[in-house]
């Protein structure tokens, strides 16, 4: 029998209480929802994992989703069973192309020139930026604080932070390399959205050389499948200045818990091609 | 900020098929040149379509070429390897060619290292021819160590893919 009269009884308040559920509910929206941490590679460094498709050996790098999924109906199509592969990815790929120069502004049409040697001699010692690294072909480790998400890039030792909605700091006023990020989970998928890039190369061929300008937003939707053995990204871009409407980009990697992050210097006396 | 979502396309499986290549040599004293039909052309260059310095602005990813030769330099450096070697050409000359590969970062994990090769050691390389036929340049696909063994010299082995393809089933 308790000596403690009812009405000396601790009670908490019925705000705390609702406070301390609201604080149990999201914990434990955050322990059930997927974790996506951890290394990640592409077929570059996981060559053998039974995981990947035969178009992920060409998209190592990404491909636009326009290509994978054009490259993916080439391939299951009976009637293209002789065909070379990499007709095949000439083809995708030239329908990625042709998607890409459709959603060209004018002033970007104007713009477009073949890739040269020139070109790509400037690019070799240049560090990606945000669209560059996100398609990056070295191991992505994945790393989840409290208030932010660390993406470690083996692509030239890079280092983006990504802040959780809600702890983000006020951006910068001035563009930067990797712009300024913020995620949040969409149920199962973590949403990064970016804005505040410099302008910069898009780096890829598709791009035709093409910069994009400091008015470039992205949004990357992470999700993971196989058992989180896969992580899936589709990745969006807009700009006003260049893109009429989004460019949509995928990419895909295998979970790689032996592989370790390199360091990754470049000799930048290196030309292709030159002696 | 509006996004476009796009689903990934299903993983169906897929009949298999053998990819087939038309071979056609030239005979070099110490050197092999080979060119090939589209057939191999899965091997690289196609794949890399995406690459930020793709090796077809280079090389003629079409055509395969081999060389046999000695090695006088080796960098193993990013972004990518370089064998220098000696080849004897068809009128007993000495040419020095260089061989360019993949990104160590991703040949260490493939069986490179900075002692892979020494002055002097014997090699043979398959590869792509350059652009410019004066040039003395070659972009390694395969190279063949003192000891027999092969290692792949590019970044992402396409010939896995073909191998998938084939063990698949519709």
């Amino acid at each position: 029998m308790s000596v403690i009269p009812r009405s000396m009884t601790p009670r908490p308040a019925p705000g705390l209480i609702a406070i301390v559920l609201a604080c149990c509910a999201a914990n434990a929206v955050a322990q059930d929802r997927p974790r996506f941490e951890g290394t990640w590679s592409t077929t570059a460094t996981l060559r053998d994992d039974p995981g990947w498709l035969t178009e992920d050996y060409f998209c190592f790098f990404g491909c636009t989703a326009v290509e994978y999924e054009h490259f993916g109906n080439l391939l299951d199509d009976p009637a293209n069973d002789d065909r070379p592969l990499s007709e095949l990815s000439e083809e995708a790929g030239e329908q990625g192309r042709l998607a890409f120069r459709s959603l060209l502004t004018p002033e970007a049409e104007r713009l477009i020139q073949p890739r040269t040697l020139a070109d790509q001699l400037e690019d070799i010692c240049t560090p990606y930026g945000y669209f560059g690294i996100s398609i990056s072909v070295m191991p992505l480790r994945i790393a989840e604080e409290e208030d932010r998400l660390i993406f470690d890039y083996e692509t030239h030792n890079s280092r983006r932070i990504v802040y959780l909605r809600g702890s983000a700091p006020t951006p910068p006023d001035v563009p930067g390399h990797f712009g300024h990020s913020v995620a949040y989970y969409d149920g199962d998928t973590l949403v990064i959205e970016t804005i505040g890039v410099a302008a910069a190369p898009f780096y890829v061929s598709e791009g035709f050389g093409l910069k994009h300008s400091d008015r470039l937003t992205g949004v990357e939707r992470y999700s993971l499948s196989d058992g989180g053995r896969q992580l899936d990204m589709i990745f969006s871009v807009e700009d006003p200045d260049v893109l009429t409407e989004p460019w949509v980009w995928v990419k895909k990697w295998r979970n790689a818990p032996d592989l370790e992050l390199l360091p990754h210097e470049y000799d930048c006396s290196f030309i292709p091609g030159q002696r | 900020m509006s996004t476009t979502v796009h689903s990934f396309p299903a993983n169906a499986d897929r009949r298999p098929v053998v990819a087939q290549c038309v071979c056609e040599r030239r005979s070099r004293r110490a050197a092999v040149g080979v060119t090939i039909g589209t057939g191999l052309l899965f091997m690289i260059g196609a794949g890399t379509a995406v690459s930020h310095h793709s090796p077809g602005t280079v090389y003629r990813i079409e055509q395969i070429t081999e060389l046999q030769g000695t090695v006088t330099e080796y960098r193993y450096n990013n972004p990518h390897v370089r064998i220098h070697i000696d080849v004897v050409n068809d009128n007993g000359e000495i040419e020095n060619w260089i061989a360019e590969g993949g990104t160590p970062n991703i040949l260490r994990r493939n069986g490179w290292s900075s002692e892979t090769f020494r002055r002097g050691d014997p090699i043979h390389i398959v590869g792509n021819p350059p652009r410019d036929a004066g040039s003395l340049f070659i972009h390694m696909l395969d190279v063949t160590l003192p000891d027999g063994s092969t290692l792949y010299a590019e970044d992402v082995q396409l010939g896995i893919a073909a191998d998938r393809r084939r063990s698949r089933s519709r």
